[in-house]
């Protein structure tokens, strides 16, 4: 019995100055190199200063309802308050769900909003499919409410490369990138700082991440 | 009784080791998307709760106090396991794969991780109760040892 208490001790007090060393060595980390060096992004679809500090890559499906609420309650806000601002650089990553109820039309808005955003339109497409989600979530007209935010000449060339599959490849290759990175749900959210990523909750609420990214900053 | 404490010992440990070796914020982060209680008790818990595990893991590791240790990891298992069973989706695809939080993000709550964190729980509760029976046994030992005058006293 006293031998095996030893035994314990002696594990206890090892995992004790590891975790110190963990701790010790995260407060004397060398100055990393702006995290957008290390995880280049989509120009198109990246918003923010390529040199910020912070990086969040965002994997996300148009039709999933909680994309949507992040949008709106997290993204928005991040838009004004970190991007605007400087301190984070947002890229934006398509992962259309395939084969679950409801995610029939993912693709399709994903492509339509690859081109709007090879054309500079990101923002807009974004915004409207987030907005009118549950209209062409139900009748699959994804083009009917891209049109409604781009020029008649913007949306031929939209319509042009989607109908062309010029930019199948790309939303292909986003889609096997987050599998690689092991995505299986949406949203999906990895934040890279000081040459570190961690994984971010999903359903994360504004407020908590707020905290996060300004800790990171002050770092 | 040994081997179980010295193991879920290591699991404890090794719970707040990965929990206070990145921001406590994610874990924060992690406890709020179970939407079980208000975002400052979140935050709370994600201060405290790594140094609980870190403090029971050792505990367990040394053997010291074992009904107290044992019980209060029993309690915190069971209050895990229900929060994970609670929030379980077997086919989540939308956002509601909420992190286990066990071991750090990234672990979605699956059937694996109930399985595993079910049996910890087991363990623990096990590890409970031998922990009483020891105590209880050695009780009835120390009683027996006595001369005859001490135990009618007793």
């Amino acid at each position: 019995m006293q031998s095996w208490r030893g035994v314990g001790a002696i594990v206890g007090a090892v995992a004790l100055a590891a975790i110190a060393a963990g701790a010790g060595a995260g407060q004397t980390r060398p100055q990393a190199k702006p995290a957008a060096e290390a995880e280049p992004g989509p120009p198109e679809k990246s918003l923010g200063a390529r040199n910020a500090p912070i990086v969040m890559e965002v994997f996300s499906d148009y039709s999933c309802p909680v994309c949507r609420n992040f949008y709106f309650t997290a993204i928005r806000p991040l838009l004004e308050d970190y991007v605007a601002t400087g301190k984070l650089l947002l890229i934006h990553r398509d992962f259309p769900l395939t084969g679950v109820v409801g995610h029939e039309h993912s693709r399709q808005a994903a492509l339509y909003e690859t081109a709007a955003a090879r054309i500079g339109k990101f923002e807009e497409v974004d915004a409207a499919l987030y907005e009118k989600q549950a209209q062409w979530v139900r009748d699959g007209n994804v083009d009917g409410v891209v049109a409604a935010v781009l020029s008649p000449r913007d949306m031929k060339r939209v319509r042009e490369m989607v109908e062309g599959g010029k930019v199948d490849s790309y939303v292909d290759s986003e889609k096997a990138l987050g599998t690689a990175k092991r995505v299986n749900s949406t949203p999906t959210i990895y934040v890279t700082a000081h040459g570190r990523t961690e994984l971010v909750p999903g359903n994360v609420s504004y407020s908590l991440l707020r905290r996060y990214l300004d800790e990171q900053l002050q770092k | 009784m040994t081997t179980g404490r010295i193991l879920l010992g290591v699991v404890f440990v090794y719970a707040a080791y990965t929990k206070l070796r990145t921001s406590f914020l994610l874990f924060a982060m992690a406890i709020d998307a179970y939407k079980v209680m208000p975002e400052w008790m979140a935050v709370a818990a994600a201060h405290i709760l790594p140094w609980v595990e870190l403090a029971l893991g050792i505990a367990l590791l040394v053997g010291f106090w074992m009904r107290v240790t044992a019980t209060t990891a029993t309690v915190l298992l069971a209050v895990f396991f229900t929060a994970m069973v609670h929030a379980y989706q077997p086919d989540p695809k939308e956002g509601q794969q909420i992190s286990c939080g066990c071991f750090g993000l990234g672990e979605p709550i699956s059937g694996k991780t109930l399985l595993r964190d079910g049996t910890l729980l087991a363990l623990s509760a096990a590890l409970m109760v031998a922990a009483y029976y020891v105590a209880r046994r050695r009780r009835a030992q120390d009683v027996a040892s006595l001369p005859a005058g001490n135990a009618v006293a007793q």
